[in-house]
């Protein structure tokens, strides 16, 4: 079946909201907007049952608060990407941008290597500085961010490094950075139509030589090459392929392998989704990218009715200023633009 | 006049010395030391030692001591493959950095792989690299060659520069230059781009235009231009090697005064003690060190490596020379 571009791109924002709203992480982030005393009972009830040596423990809930707030919906990888969306679209320039969401730092709910760049910012320290003094310079965020451009321009390869490279300079740097390019790259093949072979090689051609992410994406693809199975990737990849030492699962090197591992056998959305939801330390944007990925290949056909209306609205969870942003109106203005 | 002897016992020593310092208030903000201690000057627990810190250093010298002045990363691969990798019990108190090498090597990854992860920025390196610059000096470019080999076994960029610096000033002063020629010569050797290079700038710019302000206005002066207090952890190469080489500047080859600068700082207290002490160590000699200090880092541990158990550093000061030689 032929998908046209406007499916494609439409799958890819619908998509992306639908992996993230299905993975764990939205829900947690998403207590941001109900009551304070949510996010403290849930310290409370996590030190109750710790001990107590009691295995039942509290997950978001909602008590006395509307039920919508934790309803599968999403929340930081949808709102950056439409961070992003927001000021490509209105043709603004990247720096001023993130520059003014400095300015409200304060209010700002990020990941911890978004907030130490912005408080670079705040302190006059430019890219790419901003985002190479920064010890998660290497976040998994970059690559959701990078999706937002490449729907935007996807058929202009000078362009699309060239606004990718603005963007992510700002907060990220080196693997950060290549495995942001590599996903606007794969992306942007995927919408103009291209296989997923050609796509994972166009990918793989943004990672230089010799850095982590070239070595750990290569790695993780080769060791699943002839693995038809979602179940037994997954378990070669945690069992070979992926470290539990450190506190913050965010390294993009490690989400890209997993993509791409993955990608390079899904014949079906379902391949993709099932298999983001996997890997639980990489739960954040896996299922995000998976999701985006799904749609720029297969449109919207897939995604369930409850996770394509249009008004789907954000929360502010991460950027107050976004609130009752729409998922259909970020689409439109994508679509306007072609 | 210092003898080379001296300063090489002192920078080792130097660097046992601070981390046992450093030990008990690692993880402290200045101002939580300020309200639990006032100050520390001395040893604040009964039984003082040393920790990861010196017994990193400590293999990093028996590794130099097996392959000489020509050692490669590879080496250095081998040497954690026999002597670290091979560790069945838990390693207390290891960094992340450490750890992640650890595993990539036993994975059966060589450098520059094993030391490309999530935490290679860390000070890892830059806390082992005492007995680099005292075999290499007075040879800087030979010191960064020997670092960056050491060094690609467990991190990669900001990790490595930042041990670059620490290894440079040693063997700067090992060779007898003034404390603020060390600082200088050590930043020759970074790439001026480097996050490590723009924090030691900082802090160099201001020791020099705050030194007759009271020592924790300039401590906290120091914290808010380095310190990353939006991470949870402190152990950033660029924010403890710059905090150490603060230190440095602020103690003028002064020993003590150099290590109690370092210890009542707080956050990666015992690496940046255990640092500064090294630089201080090698600019001041082993005489220089209050005996009460010396005498209680004469053997280590073993709590984290157990091979190190029983290695004095001191007494390594001398075999370095003699392979050196």
């Amino acid at each position: 079946m032929k998908i046209d571009i406007k499916d494609r791109i439409t799958g890819t924002i619908f998509g992306l909201s639908f992996g993230e709203s299905s993975a764990l992480p939205s829900a947690t982030h998403r207590l941001a907007i109900l009551a304070p005393k949510r996010i403290a009972r849930m310290k409370t009830l996590g030190e109750f049952a710790d001990n107590n040596k009691q295995t039942t423990r509290p997950f978001p809930y909602t008590h006395a608060q509307p039920s919508y707030m934790l309803n599968p919906r999403p929340s930081d990888d949808t709102e950056w990407f439409a961070f992003v969306a927001g000021y490509l679209l209105n043709s603004q320039e990247s720096l001023a941008e993130w520059t003014l969401l400095a300015e409200t730092l304060s209010d700002i709910r990020a990941r911890t290597g978004t907030k130490i760049a912005l408080r670079n910012l705040l302190e006059g320290k430019l890219p790419p500085a901003s985002g190479h003094d920064n010890p998660h310079y290497f976040d998994d965020i970059s690559m959701i961010r990078a999706l937002a451009v490449s729907t935007f321009r996807f058929d202009n390869l000078k362009v699309l490094d060239l606004r990718v490279n603005e963007d992510i300079s700002i907060t990220h740097s080196e693997d950060g950075l290549y495995c942001a390019m590599a996903v606007a790259h794969l992306h942007a093949s995927l919408l103009r139509g291209e296989t997923i072979s050609v796509a994972i090689e166009n990918a793989l051609n943004q990672l230089p030589e010799d850095s982590w992410s070239k070595f750990a994406v290569t790695s993780m693809i080769q060791r699943t090459s002839s693995e038809r199975s979602i179940l037994h990737r997954y378990a070669l990849l945690e069992t070979h392929e992926m470290e539990n030492i450190y506190a913050y699962p965010v390294s993009a090197p490690e989400t890209l392998g997993l993509l791409c591992a993955h990608l390079q056998h899904a014949s079906s959305p379902e391949d993709l989704i099932f298999a983001g939801l996997m890997h639980k330390r990489k739960l954040d944007s896996l299922p995000a990218l998976m999701g985006a990925i799904a749609g720029a290949i297969y449109g919207t056909e897939w995604i369930p009715k409850e996770f394509k209306e249009s008004n789907i609205a954000l929360e502010g969870v991460c950027i107050p200023a976004l609130k009752g942003i729409t998922l259909g109106s970020i689409c439109d203005r994508y679509l306007a633009g072609l | 006049m210092t003898s080379t002897l001296l300063r090489a016992q002192g920078a080792m020593a130097g660097l046992a010395v601070g981390d046992a310092l450093g030990r008990p208030v690692e993880g402290m903000s200045a101002e939580q030391i300020r309200s639990t201690y006032g100050s520390v000057s001395d040893f604040v627990n009964m039984t003082p030692g040393g920790s990861d810190d010196t017994e990193y250093a400590l293999l990093t010298g028996s590794a130099l001591l097996k392959y000489g002045k020509s050692i490669t990363a590879d080496n250095f691969a081998d040497y954690w493959l026999e002597k670290v990798c091979s560790q069945t019990a838990a390693f207390a108190g290891a960094g992340f950095s450490e750890m992640n090498a650890i595993a990539n090597l036993r994975k059966g990854l060589r450098p520059p792989q094993s030391g490309q992860h999530n935490h290679a920025w860390s000070d890892g390196l830059a806390m082992r690299v005492a007995p680099i610059g005292v075999l290499a000096h007075p040879d800087y470019e030979l010191t960064k060659k020997i670092t960056v080999a050491d060094g690609m076994v467990s991190h990669s960029g900001e990790g490595i520069h930042s041990g670059v610096v620490i290894a440079v000033a040693i063997a700067a002063a090992m060779s007898g230059k003034e404390f603020n020629v060390a600082f200088d010569d050590s930043l020759t050797m970074i790439p001026k781009n480097s996050w490590t290079y723009r924090s030691m700038v900082l802090v160099r710019d201001a020791v020099n235009a705050n030194r007759k302000k009271p020592v924790h206005e300039i401590a906290d002066l120091l914290l808010n231009k380095v310190a990353v207090t939006d991470y949870f952890y402190a152990d950033l190469a660029p924010e403890a090697v710059s905090l150490a080489m603060a230190s440095v500047l602020y103690g003028e080859g002064d020993f003590a005064k150099t290590l109690l600068f370092a210890v009542n700082l707080g956050r990666d207290a015992d690496t940046i003690a255990a640092m500064a002490g090294a630089v201080a160590g090698a600019l001041a000699g082993y005489a220089s060190i209050p005996d009460n200090w010396k005498g209680a880092v004469t053997s280590v541990g073993g709590t984290c490596l157990q091979f190190a158990k029983g290695l004095n550093p001191y007494a390594m000061a001398e075999e370095l020379l003699k392979v050196a030689a």
